[in-house]
């Protein structure tokens, strides 16, 4: 029975390749809230059943803004232990996945705004998009160059508009909330979206 | 609408971020115009490359290494916004006023009458200190005809103590509340 990491989270599940599954695959599992309420007890191990449940997530958040999977795996662990100093302003009776995606967003930026131009190559391996039983080889090849252009195009957009796009196509935020996530007017979040889109088709188009 | 809509207006339409009147209106219009349409359908297209971007998967266990970075967080202690200060200090005052007979609350009330009988004799020599001091102005020659405020009553000293007291208390709660949220 295949283990996914993040199962029973709003998030998106996807098939891990650690290779072990959780201890409470056959127990019911706490709600978040629950974990948080422990963690804010001093429980630690609490808090490693919510990194359990969103390591994934929150690395696919770093990947997608930074495109290197060790420097992602870094900030992941980054967001986390930035979230457990931040608990306490956490709001308890909602979500936890969005927030700390969000968390994640923001540490991202962070680390994009200090640092480097980025490199424009791919790391090491290439994307092997989900795969229905019965799809022909050349259709998952052209999925896999499709997956590769498209991260090759979000690398090359400037920080900010990296980060709108997260946050609107994969954390489905409103132009209201990433207004204020990101401490930018409105506008700027539809101009952001605007040329970030404008841009990721025009390298599409070229890459087809 | 009449004109085509500017590309900006097709990104808000697919971000559902149009008002009401705005997406009745554009829809109207790409019901009878093909090449807005079409701009549509490919924006919608790329919408759809974008979000079908496959998440790739951790080849590592990151909770070990996370947890070794903790250290155990300081108390959690709730902060208290205005509203639910004023409601706490409505259930205390509804509490005492609920429970005045009780023999916890007789004796509470027996400590703070002694303070406050105290605060009262403190307000009383203060009082005729101030009555002396009247009564040497006046006898003065030069000061005779100066009209100067009688003392107040040592009760209305001792309201002024307690509100100070109070004021002190609630104010540093408030003070204290938002340095929490902001930490």
């Amino acid at each position: 029975m295949p283990c996914f990491l993040g199962s029973g989270s709003p998030d998106r599940t996807r098939l891990s390749r650690i290779g072990r599954c959780s201890t409470l695959e056959r127990m019911p599992e706490p709600a978040d809230r629950d974990l948080v309420l422990r963690t804010r007890r001093g429980e630690i191990q609490a808090f490693g059943e919510l990194v359990r449940r969103y390591q994934s997530a929150v690395f696919n958040v770093c990947y997608r803004m930074l495109g290197e999977r060790m420097e992602a795996e870094d900030l992941a662990q980054e967001t986390f232990i930035r979230a457990y100093r931040r608990l306490a302003t956490y709001d308890a009776d909602r979500s936890f996945g969005p927030w700390v995606r969000r968390v994640a967003t923001r540490v991202c930026l962070n680390h994009l705004d200090r640092n480097r131009p980025p490199s424009l190559e791919l790391d090491e391996d290439r994307d092997r998009p989900l795969v229905a039983v019965g799809d022909e080889p050349e259709g998952v090849l052209a999925g896999a160059q499709a997956s590769d252009a498209l991260r090759r195009a979000i690398r090359e957009l400037p920080a900010r508009y990296r980060a709108v796009i997260e946050l609107r196509h994969y954390q489905e935020m409103s132009y209201a909330e990433i207004a204020e996530l990101l401490e930018i007017p409105l506008s700027d979040v539809k101009s952001h979206l605007y040329r970030a889109r404008k841009s990721l088709a025009r390298s599409l188009m070229g890459s087809g | 609408m009449g004109n085509h809509p500017n590309d900006s207006l097709l990104h808000a339409y697919l971000d559902e971020e149009l008002e009401p009147g705005q997406r009745a209106e554009l829809e109207a219009h790409l019901q009878s115009c093909r090449a807005c349409t079409r701009d549509l359908e490919r924006l919608r297209q790329l919408f759809t490359s974008i979000e079908g971007l496959p998440d790739r998967g951790l080849t590592r266990d990151l909770t070990p290494a996370i947890l070794s970075a903790l250290s155990p967080l300081p108390p959690w202690v709730p902060s208290l916004a205005i509203g639910e200060l004023l409601g706490a200090l409505g259930i205390v005052a509804a509490l005492i006023l609920g429970l005045g007979t009780s023999g916890i609350l007789v004796g509470l009330s027996a400590a703070f009458g002694r303070i406050v009988t105290q605060l009262e004799a403190a307000g009383s020599q203060l009082a005729l200190g101030w009555q002396a001091a009247l009564t040497w102005l006046r006898s003065s020659s030069s000061l005779s005809t100066l009209q100067l405020p009688e003392m107040a009553s040592a009760g209305i000293w001792a309201t002024i103590a307690i509100a100070a007291v109070v004021l002190w208390f609630v104010g540093n709660g408030l003070v204290l509340g938002r340095v929490r949220r902001r930490s």
